[in-house]
């Protein structure tokens, strides 16, 4: 009841502060509360979130301001079976909130796809971790009452969802084609940031938000510094078709982490599927720019050949570029169908995919482990081939302090990530959505929104989630670009104890965000109750420890002898 | 149901692989391979090992120690071969070298200076044939396997052009030469035997230390080379294509021109 009366008493001093500021600015100059710069998924989902907040939309002035054509991604609309190429895994904690705004029931459903499966390995030791919603019981349930730990959705999709979300909430206006030429300090009135557009408008925000991505202009005006490096890595992305399953769902997403990078199948629908793969920028370049055909059966084989092959056929796609001829889909189609040869991999093998039509492969009863590996590739939908430089970045600081002050970051202005871990946009939406609750807080205690102890509190949670994460994923990323026996062997016997350790995996995907909402319930709890009474756990974790106590013990005899040819 | 996948997901793990050798044999990769479990493994190799050191004579017992120890050495030789346009042409018509395979009448009216004719004016005199070669029989890999025939195979190449005879303290460094050029642990344990020789022949030896691991070390690496498209190229030409230069003059049983079906002791890879 008092919080009640704080919070409406709040309300009226915000207003009060509103009409006061509003009486003394220049006509020219539009007054603004929040004004959110950039239209991507993190702007408008911070747009959204506000719109169907407790307090802030009554009280609250918003503008988005956004460079590009918003009614493109408003219209934008693709014929069934054909995918856009930007597509992220939508952990179910973004799910929750999404829908929670009111943006989920907007996003056209059958464009998603439920993760229920995750096939991770290793590109040199074949060491493989499996990922199952239902088996480990963690993850949020669909309709049909299956489990799922993420759900891919093109980000066009949730954009265009947010937009039409906003359309009902005329109170948050956005301004787009309009392009934020300078930022300043205003002269006179305690030096808030004053926008200038592109279309001749100034807006003067109490509260500016920097949503505008890696070259944030946001981040520039409040001098936060941000560090990071660069990967040596390109992402090529493209949306893949491949023959449907006649036996399996098709809601595996297969990860393969080769020493070049990892090549990552994201499942879209039963026949299309969404391709990230970071590799080096000179095959990035030319697997990009040859023929799709050739693309299609490189990620086959990328998922298929040992590292020896794939190192092989890297040195002779750059040697073949280096003479300055094109690459022939014939020639390198040779190329891998005498590795498979090499190798001994039979016509009939799930690892054969150079002269294996992918059409019949599937028909019939599939050959043993070939849930191992992803359906093959037959072509690539057009005009979806792209590829884009990867880094880690994170800004020292998400508020902006002295002649900054009033600024706030989020989503890939304040950091960018590798995206072997699909984290990367979930990280801008988890953003949003604590912002938000924090100008929330502000408002119902009645401080200024714009204020650093208002926004003290979304830094404080936030800044050291995403650090934890960013730099989580850079380790990973570094510890699987080595080639280095020792540690190959290292990284392997763990990756094959966890497996074995369904409550640690279990605690892997709640932090990855598998689970809606970890506040709401104790899932952690429950799993660790159930396997506790469950006397198999006791006795897995014994398994496990032998198991890999004995392939330790086959390990240390591989090192020995590597020592002692180590020399050479 | 959920006990079975679990089993099916073990079954597809490298390291559990490993472990469930220890038990169980599984099939031949290739004809003639003889896949053998962990411990066996390291049973033969210490008695190979042991057997090689003290009886040097027995080329069979040399070459499961070889097979034994190659260890990650196979896989950089593949490496290597793919890398260079010679050594992939090798790798896809996989070539191997018996009397059946190469012409030796016709090598032998080659012109002097061939390298063809150095390789058999070499057998002649050494009074050895290219049938003796043990094939592989322990290398899990197939195309290991083949890497590994082919450097048995191509071994008394590196004799005949370096012109060293095959006797204990010329075969020793040869083994040198190799080791410093391929990497294979084997050969580096062989210069152990030096500690057997008797005084003088380890003395001359000393002479060729030197010239093995420069010259080795130097040289093209010579498991990428396709000797049997050089049968017509000057030998000269060669090792100068190769990097190699001559050792120490060696001194043999027989001068070259009594070179007939001899009785030296060849010393098998």
């Amino acid at each position: 009841m008092s919080l009640h009366i704080a919070s409406r008493a709040g309300v009226r001093l915000s207003q009060r502060i509103l009409k006061r500021n509003l009486a003394t600015t220049a006509a020219t100059v539009e007054e603004c509360d929040v004004v959110i710069v950039g239209g991507g998924p993190a702007g408008l989902a911070l747009a959204s979130a506000l719109a169907s907040s407790q307090n802030a939309w009554r009280v609250l002035k918003v503008r988005l301001v956004e460079a590009g054509d918003l009614s493109k991604i408003r219209e934008w609309n693709m014929p069934p079976g054909a995918y856009s190429n930007r597509v992220s895994s939508l952990t179910n904690a973004s799910e929750d909130f999404l829908n929670r705004v009111g943006v989920w029931r907007h996003v056209a459903q059958e464009r998603t796809c439920a993760m229920e499966d995750m096939q991770v390995w290793d590109g040199i030791s074949d060491a493989r971790i499996e990922f199952s919603a239902n088996r480990l019981e963690v993850g949020s349930r669909s309709g049909s009452g299956v489990s799922y730990m993420a759900r891919m959705v093109e980000n066009l999709n949730l954009q265009r969802a947010a937009l039409t979300h906003l359309e009902e909430h005329p109170s948050i206006q956005l301004l787009d084609k309009a392009k934020v030429e300078t930022i300043v300090n205003e002269e006179t009135n305690g030096g808030w940031p004053l926008v200038h557009l592109s279309t001749g408008q100034t807006l003067r925000a109490r509260l500016l938000v920097g949503a505008d991505g890696f070259n944030s202009p946001v981040r520039k005006f409040a001098r936060i510094q941000s560090f990071g490096w660069s990967y040596p890595t390109q992402a090529i992305v493209a949306t893949l078709r491949h023959a449907p399953h006649t036996i399996r769902p098709h809601t595996t997403a297969y990860q393969r982490f080769l020493p070049t990078g990892p090549i990552a199948f994201l499942p879209l629908s039963p026949t299309s599927a969404s391709l990230v793969w970071s590799t080096r920028p000179d095959l990035a370049a030319a697997l990009t720019k040859a023929d799709p055909a050739i693309l299609a059966i490189m990620i086959n084989s990328a998922f298929r050949l040992p590292n020896i092959s794939m190192k092989y056929l890297h040195d002779r796609i750059r040697g073949i570029v280096a003479s300055g001829a094109t690459l022939q889909l014939d020639e390198i189609r040779q190329e891998i169908a005498w590795r498979e040869q090499s190798h001994q991999i039979e016509s009939h093998s799930p690892l054969a995919s150079a002269l294996v039509d992918p059409f019949t492969s599937v028909v019939g009863v599939p050959p043993a482990d070939s849930e191992l590996y992803p359906p093959l590739v037959h072509d690539l939908q057009p005009d979806t081939v792209a590829s884009f430089p990867l880094r880690l970045s994170h800004a020292e600081s998400y508020i902006g302090e002295g002649k900054g002050a009033r600024t706030v970051l989020i989503g890939d202005a304040a950091h960018t990530v590798h995206p072997l871990a699909g984290q990367g946009l979930n990280g801008g939406l988890l953003d949003a959505e604590c912002l938000v609750r924090s100008i929330d807080g502000a408002l119902a205690t009645g401080s200024d929104i714009g204020s650093y102890t208002a926004l003290a509190r979304y830094a404080r949670e936030r800044y050291i989630q995403n650090h934890a994460m960013l730099s989580a994923v850079d380790k990973l990323h570094k510890l699987y670009s080595s080639e280095l026996g020792p540690v190959v062997w290292a990284r392997s016997v763990g990756v094959e104890i966890i497996n074995e350790l369904d409550v640690l995996k279990a605690g892997m995907m709640i932090s990855a965000g598998a689970n809606a909402n970890v506040m709401k319930g104790s899932p952690g709890w429950n799993l660790l109750a159930s396997s506790v009474e469950s006397v198999s756990g006791g006795v897995q974790i014994a398994k496990a420890l032998r198991q890999g106590l004995q392939s330790a013990a086959a390990g240390v005899l591989k090192q020995a002898s590597n020592a002692l040819a180590g020399r050479s | 149901m959920r006990l079975g996948s679990r089993r099916q997901a073990q079954t597809s793990s490298p390291v559990f692989k490993r472990v469930r050798h220890v038990a169980t044999r599984p099939p031949p990769a290739y004809p003639g391979h003889v896949p053998l479990t962990l411990p066996e493994k390291a049973f033969m190799a210490v008695g190979s090992g042991l057997m090689a050191f003290f009886r040097p004579q027995r080329g069979d017992m040399v070459a499961v120690f070889g097979e034994m120890t190659a260890g990650p050495a196979l896989p950089q030789l593949l490496d290597r071969m793919l890398e260079c346009e010679e050594g992939r042409r090798i790798l896809k018509e996989r070539p191997r070298i018996n009397s059946s395979t190469v012409d030796l009448a016709a090598l032998s009216r080659l012109p002097e200076g061939t390298f063809g004719r150095t390789y058999v004016n070499w057998l002649e005199r050494c009074g050895v044939t290219p049938d003796t070669r043990e094939p592989v029989r322990y290398v899990d890999d197939p195309e290991l396997a083949y890497v590994m025939q082919r450097y048995r195979e191509c071994h008394d190449f590196y004799h005949a052009i370096n012109g060293m005879p095959v006797s204990v303290e010329y075969e020793i460094a040869v083994k040198l030469f190799e080791f410093a050029n391929l990497g294979l642990p084997m050969t580096a344990l062989a210069g152990l035997t030096t500690i057997r020789l008797p005084p003088k022949k380890r003395a001359r030896l000393s002479e060729y230390i030197p010239w093995a691991l420069r010259c080795g070390s130097s040289a093209r690496s010579l498991i990428t080379v396709y000797w049997e498209e050089r049968w017509n190229q000057n030998v000269e030409d060669l090792k100068c294509d190769l990097g190699v230069w001559d050792p120490p003059p060696p001194i043999w049983r027989k001068p070259l021109g009594e070179a007939t079906g001899g009785t030296a002791t060849a010393v098998e890879v």
